[in-house]
């Protein structure tokens, strides 16, 4: 029952959301705004970082448990080179893996959220890219984890409309 | 005590109900005027989608067997004459609020119904957990991800491959 209600007030929110308006104190929010991620011209500080990333991603597979998070969180640390337009990809993808291996350690529903609440904020764009679902769903199943239905919903909503997006994109 | 109105909306239902062969409506069947029956279509289709019809909010026994025989009808008047709609129950509602969630499901159950049909056997949704629990949009919404591509580190190293070709290729702007 709690699943229907759940879906039920996701999917009122799809239709809902179509207007952007911020709902109700209480209840889910799926406002969403996107951008095209245009790539950068090619730099080597920009190669490093992005090689960098590729080698924590690939370290961390390898990993289970605390030490693959501890993987993925020094990948989270690494400074990203002025200009890298990528980056903003690169990051959500990260944070969305290092997500997924927090919501197997315990308690980490919360740590989820507030690392992945704030990187894909309603009030923000986010690149228009499955980097950005990855990272709303990975935040939906961590409210899911602990209960906040609205927040669960509303990313969940806001992931399958940017999905939704991206599939029209793909299409032209 | 009725109103003109619901006098006239029973009166319309009565006749619905005779055309279909049903039995009379009677005085302890609920009418809400702002019932719509398009609407309470769309929910059941909605809810064959979800395979859980019987979880749908807001639909009597009468409203969703009008909607059965509505279904019926336009299956069976397809096949052997040209279908003309009744306007009044298009006009009649007044239920915006009711047809945005409908709409809403209407818009999930397309979106979840997408990578059923196309997501490689990997990606199929779990049938026994949607039997068991309507809807989960977590493992659809993950699904649907995975439908679009790679993600984590084969994907890292697919960009830092391409970054590195663009670098070599003297910084063209190839994405």
């Amino acid at each position: 029952m709690k699943r229907w209600c759940l879906a039920l007030a996701a999917c009122g929110v799809l239709a809902v959301a179509a207007c952007d308006e911020a709902p109700a104190s209480g209840e889910p929010d799926a406002r969403l705004r996107t951008h095209a991620v245009e790539p950068s011209t090619p730099t080597p500080a920009g190669l490093a970082y992005v090689e960098s990333v590729a080698a924590v991603q690939t370290e961390a597979e390898a990993l289970q448990g605390p030490a693959r998070v501890r993987a993925l969180q020094q990948g989270m640390a690494l400074p990203v080179p002025a200009g890298l337009a990528e980056a903003e990809i690169l990051r959500l993808d990260l944070a969305a893996t290092l997500g997924e291996a927090l919501l197997e350690q315990p308690d980490g529903a919360y740590t989820v959220i507030d690392l992945l609440r704030p990187m894909v904020d309603v009030e923000d764009s986010l690149p228009l890219d499955r980097a950005s679902a990855r990272a709303l769903i990975t935040l939906g199943d961590a409210a899911a984890q602990v209960e906040d239905d609205a927040l669960a919903a509303g990313s969940y909503a806001r992931a399958i409309r940017l999905m939704s997006l991206l599939r029209q994109e793909l299409v032209r | 005590m009725k109103t003109t109105s619901e006098t006239s909306e029973r009166s319309v239902i009565a006749e619905e109900l005779a055309a279909l062969g049903e039995a009379e409506l009677t005085g302890s069947d609920p009418l809400s005027p702002g019932d719509d029956l398009d609407v309470e279509t769309v929910a059941t289709l909605v809810g064959i989608a979800t395979a859980d019809p019987a979880s749908l909010p807001g639909l009597s026994p009468l409203a969703q067997r009008r909607v059965w025989k509505r279904l019926e009808g336009r299956v069976a008047a397809a096949a052997f004459a040209p279908v003309v709609d009744d306007p009044h129950t298009a006009a009649a509602n007044d239920s915006g609020g009711w047809r945005s969630i409908v709409a809403g499901l209407a818009m999930a159950a397309g979106f979840l119904l997408v990578p059923r049909l196309i997501a490689p056997s990997s990606t199929e949704i779990d049938v026994a957990e949607a039997d068991g629990g309507a809807m989960d949009m977590g493992p659809d919404a993950r699904a649907m991800l995975d439908a679009l591509g790679d993600n984590g580190a084969p994907r890292a190293r697919s960009m830092a491959a391409d970054y590195a070709q663009r670098l070599a290729g003297n910084g063209g702007n190839t994405p």
